[in-house]
């Protein structure tokens, strides 16, 4: 197997325990497949960020089709899928995850059997959507696919970046409306299902994520050290138990077995790479179609420290008694990490909007050398502003940025010779950078 | 051609305001009037006019080819919000105080921020609008309406009361229910006015204080119903779509042996066709108006008749022959309608074309091409 069959693969993960992170996909996607031969309205497809807590405590099963694209592009068959949607009249411009998708979708409509080499056997259809309003696909995607199943679509509605999060008045406004959406989404599945709402049960699963938000923020608390334990290929790999498992008792077992593995290896001062000159922030999403790329860098000495994707919330206090209203602070303060602090009301979104003051805390916390600066095409959410943060970067901390165009699961726009030439003149950047510092 | 007669006093003030769109403004303000640009027809007028602000609607230039956006804008964004973007920083939207930026699209979501760090008008205003319809939801945008005229009082100097928000409403449901009354006289085969004139009218009366738009569509409106030669009977055609804020490409059209006869963009229908109720509660008839009753995609609407339903009611109303549904790139709220949409309009009888444009005028020849393919299909 030559070096980009390996990429292909898939990238080598620092810790033991990343690499169970398939099969644990493997396994919820088997269980919802068994739940749905039950028959009993018991799968969900979601997007991103949905409150799983509320789902799980009635027994539905919460598959989440953003993932399953990234699973596809892992695979190389979302670029597949991409055409596919193309064909049926989708523009090229449309996020790859949703294109993806609706490629998967309409594959799943045209067989009785899905065929033998769909990524991880696919995902069953849904008795339910669960759509929300933070990008344009995540409310029209579903509703796109023209299935005839029942469809919940919330406001997922942030203030302004510059807003200050801790004024009571625009907190109570955005926490309630989070609050009576989640009361209405809880309607609409006891409706759907015609089970009840086990209130005690959700308290419970909510505690337990809890417990996975936190571990999680610690984990990337430990990434600080050096030499770097667990790379951003970790990283992006352990978001799924984070983020689409999260309530479960897996999630839990994975997170905490994570945690006690990064701290084993910060104690015994173990390193992703063997020779860890170089490290890096990654900015942006993670080019699925190819994750690899990680490995590449690695091979020239630097090593991905820490990313601004998906970074843990601050841990907060929440009352589980009352779950949709702590459910609803945590939406209100999801995906701000660092406004979350009391006083930090100025440093803006953790993803979204790439504020410098997020940079100048990541490459201080981290030790960064560099930044690696992907751009995704057809994410809107996520892009615009990368290039905002790009100069902010070169003129305010001046250290060096590589940032290469590419796509989260389309393989089409992105050239890989392209990318390592530019990763090679990067590193060459990063040594000479270091021999002046010198 | 689709001319206005030359006698024309309000179609020929309309092109005047047309070719000059800021002038006005630029008069007003240098007699002390604060001007305010504004975004997406989300961005509540009724209450920078209650302020006795102007409100001016920002728009791009099909023709400026994008020279300093792309300096600080991703080139994979809403390209009528780059080139706006560009002719910010040009210096061309120096006149204008402010500027409101709703949450309407992935987009534009974060766009105030690059107004704040590179034009840096005094007042930079984004507004949040929820995209479902719930009571919930109502609740959420009245509050944000409220700060909203809350910051613009603060600009103005000056409280807002009930009564003149009440008097701002009125004023704008009478520019409403006078541009559904112009629209109206498209309905004849042919039709009194052309869709270049209709655009024009709209476009040019959102550059201008609205009581001053009111005398000017009443000026319109008998010019058109006076004159003696409207347009030629030809193929009707409704356009679907993103922004179109500059009406070369409707005279490309109608150059093209066509009359559009019925838009259904934010430059169209969707700003003037319902109007605000009147109540004691104005924000609140402000919040049920601009999140309930605007037509654009970017809003939840459950089913296939909620979203496209006022679309065959306009084919109908407007005896349509043929739709154009024109997408602009990176417009993932249309795009992601296009398929079921065409679907939907095809089964209604209705022949369509579809068409993914850049926003600016290039690749004409082949649009060209298209468009008269499309006509001659269906006439």
């Amino acid at each position: 197997m030559d070096d980009k069959e390996e990429h292909r693969k898939g990238p080598t993960k620092s810790t033991e325990t990343a690499n169970d992170v398939g099969k644990i996909v493997k396994r919820w996607y088997t269980s919802a497949w068994e739940a749905k031969q039950r028959e009993d309205m018991n799968v969900a497809w979601c997007m991103m960020s949905t409150p799983t807590e509320i789902l799980l405590a009635m027994d539905i099963i919460p598959m989440f089709p953003e993932e399953y694209s990234a699973a596809c592009a892992a695979k190389q068959a979302a670029s597949m899928y991409c055409e596919k949607a193309e064909t049926a009249g989708f523009s090229v411009d449309i996020c790859s995850f949703c294109r993806a998708g609706l490629g998967y979708a309409s594959t799943y409509s045209e067989v009785d059997k899905l065929p033998p080499e769909t990524p991880y056997g696919g995902i069953p259809k849904p008795d339910m959507f669960i759509s929300r309003s933070s990008c344009d696909p995540g409310y029209k995607w579903f509703q796109a696919l023209q299935w005839d199943v029942p469809m919940w679509v919330y406001d997922d509605i942030w203030p302004p970046l510059e807003a200050d999060l801790w004024d009571e008045r625009m907190a109570r406004r955005y926490i309630n409306y989070y609050s009576e959406q989640f009361k209405g989404l809880v309607a609409f599945l006891e409706k759907v299902t015609g089970r009840k709402m086990d209130w005690g049960r959700l308290s419970q699963i909510l505690a337990d994520s809890q417990e996975v938000w936190r571990l999680s923020y610690e984990i990337n608390q430990l990434r600080k050290a050096v030499p770097s334990p667990m790379a951003t290929q970790d990283h992006m790999a352990a978001v799924l138990p984070f983020w689409i498992l999260t309530g479960t008792k897996e999630a839990l077992d994975f997170t905490r077995r994570l945690y006690q593995e990064v701290r084993y290896r910060v104690d015994n001062k173990i390193g992703t790479i063997p020779n860890e000159r170089y490290r890096l922030l990654w900015g942006g999403m993670a080019p699925y179609h190819n994750m690899g790329i990680y490995n590449y860098f690695e091979k020239l000495g630097a090593v991905f420290a820490i990313e601004t994707e998906y970074l843990p919330n601050i841990p907060i206090d929440l009352d589980v008694s009352n779950p949709l209203e702590a459910l609803a602070k945590r939406e209100y303060f999801s995906g701000r990490r660092p406004r979350s602090i009391p006083g930090g009301s100025k440093l803006g979104d953790a993803t979204i909007g790439y504020p410098l003051e997020l940079f100048l805390e990541l490459v201080k916390d981290y030790q960064v050398d560099g930044v690696v600066m992907h751009f995704v095409r057809s994410c809107r959410l996520v892009s615009v502003g990368q290039l905002r943060a790009k100069q902010m970067l070169e003129q305010h901390l001046n250290i060096p940025v590589m940032s290469f165009e590419g796509d989260m699961a389309d393989a089409r726009v992105y050239s890989e010779a392209e990318t390592e030439k530019m990763a090679n003149t990067f590193i060459e950047m990063l040594e000479a950078s270091k021999t002046i510092k010198r | 051609m689709h001319t206005a007669d030359k006698t024309s006093s309000g179609l020929a003030m309309v092109k005047e305001i047309y070719k000059n769109p800021s002038r006005r403004a630029e008069q007003l303000k240098s007699q002390g009037t604060k001007v305010i640009g504004y975004y997406c027809c989300l961005s509540p007028a009724e209450i920078m006019t209650a302020a006795n602000l102007l409100p001016y609607r920002i728009r791009g230039d099909v023709h400026e080819p994008i020279t300093k956006a792309d300096i600080y804008l991703d080139t994979n964004l809403c390209p009528y919000l780059r080139s706006s973007f560009d002719l910010a920083v040009k210096g061309k939207y120096d006149f204008l105080n402010g500027v409101v930026v709703p949450s309407s699209c992935s987009n534009i979501r974060r766009f105030h921020i690059f107004w704040k760090d590179h034009v840096q008008p005094t007042y930079v205003r984004f507004l949040n609008v929820p995209h479902t319809l719930r009571p919930a939801s109502f609740n959420f945008f009245k509050a944000e309406l409220a700060d909203f005229k809350e910051s613009l009082e603060e600009l103005a100097e000056g409280e807002i009361s009930d009564k003149r928000l009440n008097e701002a409403i009125e004023f704008h449901n009478e520019n409403r229910a006078l541009l559904r009354e112009l629209c109206q006289l498209r309905k004849p085969a042919p039709p009194l006015l052309s869709g270049t004139e209709m655009l024009q009218t709209v476009i040019a009366g959102m550059t201008i204080p609205v009581d001053e738009t009111n005398r000017l569509l009443k000026s319109v409106i008998k010019d058109v119903t006076t004159r003696q030669k409207g347009c030629e009977k030809r193929a009707r055609l409704l356009i679907y779509g993103s922004v179109i804020d500059n009406s070369d490409f409707i005279q490309l059209v109608e150059n093209c042996g066509a009359n559009v006869v019925i838009e259904d963009i934010c430059f169209g229908t969707r700003a003037y066709w319902h109007d605000v109720e009147m109540s004691e509660d104005p924000l609140g008839s402000l919040a049920r108006y601009y999140l309930g009753k605007i037509m654009c995609p970017r809003t939840y609407r459950e089913t296939a008749e909620d979203r496209f339903g006022h679309i065959i009611r306009f084919a109908k109303d407007f005896q349509v022959d043929g739709i154009i549904l024109y997408a602009v790139r990176f417009c993932d709220s249309v795009e992601l309608e296009i398929p079921e949409l065409r679907e939907y309009l095809q089964q209604a009888g209705l022949p369509v074309l579809h068409i993914e444009s850049d926003y600016t005028m290039s690749g004409l020849g082949v649009l060209r091409t298209r468009i008269q393919a499309f006509v001659e299909m269906i006439q």
